[in-house]
């Protein structure tokens, strides 16, 4: 098997998270006066879940700053990932390089690996928007699968538990954050503290 | 329309700019920072009300670390817990 297939293999758990969050996206956005044409295309372009639904909840420079504040974590897994693969083709790499993809990146042993769960996390995000956008009021909100996440998180965290300071102060760092509503802070803060207390 | 196209930038270039600057970091600071980033992501998606949600959650990555266990498979794993957990919150009407 390829190591495309791999990685797109490797993808299912993304999928099952992405589709019921895209679909929740999608009704959410056309709910809030995009048409599905626009709801569509802000998920080709910008693929950021969290990043998403800030853009529909202020206008402006607002409507700017607050996604991409967002996603400032996206910094720290841009650095990462290359220590795990080799990347050769990094514009191509970097557009879905997700939350829950660079969480799956540590089981890759190559970049088409990486691709591999890019596409079928991209693929599933535009399909869950599109089905949201043209038809949330018939297919309802399947919140449950949302849960796919988690448990591929609980997954990834197990085999790094033996790092009980790191993950200690991870979860202490981000708590905080999360519960006054800036997760993405959040994951931040769990990055910066973990380096502050080493040094 | 020119929030979704500059938010879409912006977001492509926080992900790709930082891939061509290496710094040159210890590899086990580098695996202190990886636990705590998922050990965040994790926490994070875990803990939400109610809390009737999160108990059912969890009994539900215990099933989830079962099946991995068992299979070491996980993409059959999380099928297997998040098909659970959305039977459950459907007979429970969480």
């Amino acid at each position: 098997m390829g190591e495309f297939v791999k990685g797109l293999t490797a993808s299912v758990p993304i999928v099952l998270a992405y589709i019921p969050v895209g679909l929740a996206f999608g009704s959410s956005a056309v709910a809030s006066g995009l048409s599905p044409g626009e709801a569509i295309l802000c998920s080709v372009l910008v693929f950021a879940g969290s990043a998403q639904f800030a853009l529909l909840l202020y206008t402006g420079a607002m409507a700017i700053a607050i996604p991409l504040l967002l996603n400032v974590r996206h910094v720290i897994y841009a650095q990462i990932l290359p220590e795990i693969v080799e990347i050769r083709r990094k514009p191509l790499t970097a557009f879905g390089l997700t939350d829950e993809v660079f969480a799956l990146s540590f089981n890759a042993s190559s970049e088409r690996f990486v691709w591999g769960l890019e596409v079928g996390a991209y693929v599933s995000w535009i399909a869950g928007t599109a089905l949201g956008a043209v038809a949330a009021n018939a297919v309802g909100s399947p919140e449950a699968f949302s849960f796919a996440a988690v448990a591929m998180f609980f997954l990834l965290l197990l085999p790094r538990l033996e790092r009980r300071k790191a993950v200690a102060v991870g979860t202490i760092a981000s708590i905080p954050f999360h519960l006054a509503g800036y997760t993405s802070l959040g994951i931040i803060a769990a990055a910066l503290a973990v380096v502050v207390l080493r040094d | 329309m020119i929030e979704i196209f500059t938010v879409g930038l912006g977001t492509y270039l926080l992900r790709y700019i930082p891939m061509n600057v290496r710094m040159n970091v210890d590899k086990e600071k580098l695996e202190d920072v990886t636990a705590a980033v998922i050990s965040a992501l994790f926490v994070t998606s875990f803990v939400k009300l109610p809390l009737g949600g999160m108990l059912l959650d969890g009994a539900s990555l215990i099933l989830a670390a079962t099946a991995y266990k068992a299979t070491r498979n996980m993409g059959i794993a999380i099928l297997i817990a998040t098909l659970l957990n959305a039977v459950l919150r459907l007979l429970l009407n969480i």
